[in-house]
């Protein structure tokens, strides 16, 4: 009983805390990108690829909480969204899409330019098989093969050029991932958290590992 | 039999042709070291051994209809092949590098779509994109840069979309030998000399033209 009302208040606090935190770290993310492009003349690919992946996520935590939230709402947003991995829904979507753009950041970090786009190829081929034939067996096996591989290869980039922004997506990556992968709910609630202090500390430029970094 | 023999007949002579056409892109690649010739004498490569393998299926009657799985039978695991050469040939040709892994990905859906539905549109849709697009941009960049080989590949790929657009058998080797002797020409520079004239001697040519009616007058 205690532990349900514990979970319960960890689960409201992570939406509340996620629907400001979130949005706002795209936000600032959005405005380092838009400021760039305006003394540069050009976009860089590594922040359109990270801007892209928060706004995704403020989406998906604007839906959850909008799902979650005792009011009156709409049917067929509860019906599409879901907010469990049953096949391809709302929620399943947009973290599929994360976890491609995950992939991409690494292409792009990497400069593997023939595989800029290749994740986002082959979910976008998985979506509109689903929508001609319903299938959607490989949708788990991907974000899991996907989400290990984008933590996996973050790490080693952010070690290897010395990066503090991607050891600290690498994090974010993990701690979501992570307990997307082990669907706990205590410790799913209690990541909400972590991965919120992380996205602030990141966000307001303190998370500073490496003094020195290769490639800023 | 009359209809088997000049099938063999009409694809021994493509097979020949683009293997002629070989030569010439090759000595261009040694000469200039372009590896646009590689890829296009690849893609010639593709097309012949697409070719063989169509005529040894006929000349062993084995039926490229049949379903391997699925619903996904020989012809169209011939055509995905080929189809992979020639969309990573148009990406090559524009140089969109960030796009290389789109035509594997393309291909590997529509076997799985093949495995589960029965159903050739996807297919047939995906045939006739890769077909007619790369088609005008070649004839179109041909035009545009005189480039003879551009044009060659242009009405390659024009004469082979239009032969399997319309499904009838002897309409389709006459589309396809077109398409050969088209190519052939291509590599050997017929267009530039005969197509596209030297607009510089053309002018000299006018030009002694008019002063001799002048001189005449």
């Amino acid at each position: 009983m205690v532990d349900d009302v514990l979970v319960a208040t960890l689960a409201h606090l992570g939406f509340s805390l996620n629907l400001f935190i979130i949005p706002i770290t795209a936000l600032i993310v959005g405005i380092k990108l838009f400021r760039e492009k305006k003394s540069t003349g050009k976009y860089n690919f590594v922040r359109v690829t990270i801007f892209s992946i928060f706004t995704t996520f403020s989406v998906l935590v604007i839906l959850e909480f909008l799902v979650n939230v005792p009011v009156v709402k709409s049917a067929l947003l509860v019906d599409l969204f879901v907010g469990d991995f049953e096949g391809l829904n709302l929620y399943t979507f947009l973290i599929g899409i994360i976890a491609s753009l995950g992939l991409t950041l690494i292409a792009v970090a990497n400069r593997w330019e023939s595989f800029y786009y290749s994740s986002l190829f082959f979910y976008s081929g998985m979506v509109i098989l689903f929508l001609f034939t319903g299938f959607d067996d490989f949708l788990m096996i991907y974000v899991y093969i996907s989400g290990s591989l984008s933590i996996i290869f973050l790490y080693l980039t952010a070690f290897r050029v010395k990066d503090n922004g991607a050891l600290a997506l690498a994090i974010f990556f993990t701690i979501a991932f992570g307990s997307v992968a082990l669907n706990d709910d205590f410790i799913t609630r209690v990541s909400v958290l972590i991965y919120d202090v992380v996205l602030i500390i990141y966000s307001l430029g303190f998370f500073k590992p490496f003094k020195e970094e290769v490639v800023s | 039999m009359a209809v088997q023999f000049n099938f063999i007949i009409s694809e021994i002579i493509a097979i020949v042709v683009l293997i002629l056409a070989l030569r010439p892109t090759l000595k261009k690649w040694k000469d200039s070291k372009n590896r646009m010739y590689i890829a296009v004498s690849f893609y010639a490569v593709a097309v012949i051994i697409y070719s063989f393998l169509t005529l040894f299926s006929f000349i062993y009657e084995i039926d490229t209809n049949i379903y391997v799985i699925g619903w996904v039978k020989i012809g169209y695991i011939l055509g995905y092949i080929l189809f992979i050469v020639q969309f990573e040939f148009l990406l090559y040709l524009r140089r969109l590098k960030k796009f290389y892994t789109l035509p594997f990905v393309v291909t590997f859906y529509l076997v799985v779509g093949n495995l589960l539905s029965e159903s050739a549109m996807p297919f047939i849709i995906y045939a006739v994109l890769l077909t007619f697009i790369p088609a005008y941009l070649l004839l179109r960049d041909g035009k545009r840069n005189r480039n003879g080989l551009a044009i060659g590949m242009g009405l390659l790929f024009l004469f082979w979309g239009i032969g399997q657009s319309i499904q009838v058998p002897v309409f389709f080797q006459l589309c396809k030998l077109l398409g050969a002797i088209s190519f052939y020409l291509g590599t050997i520079g017929f267009y530039e000399k005969y197509v596209f004239p030297n607009q510089e001697e053309e002018a000299k040519i006018m030009g002694t033209w008019i002063s001799k009616l002048v001189v005449k007058d």
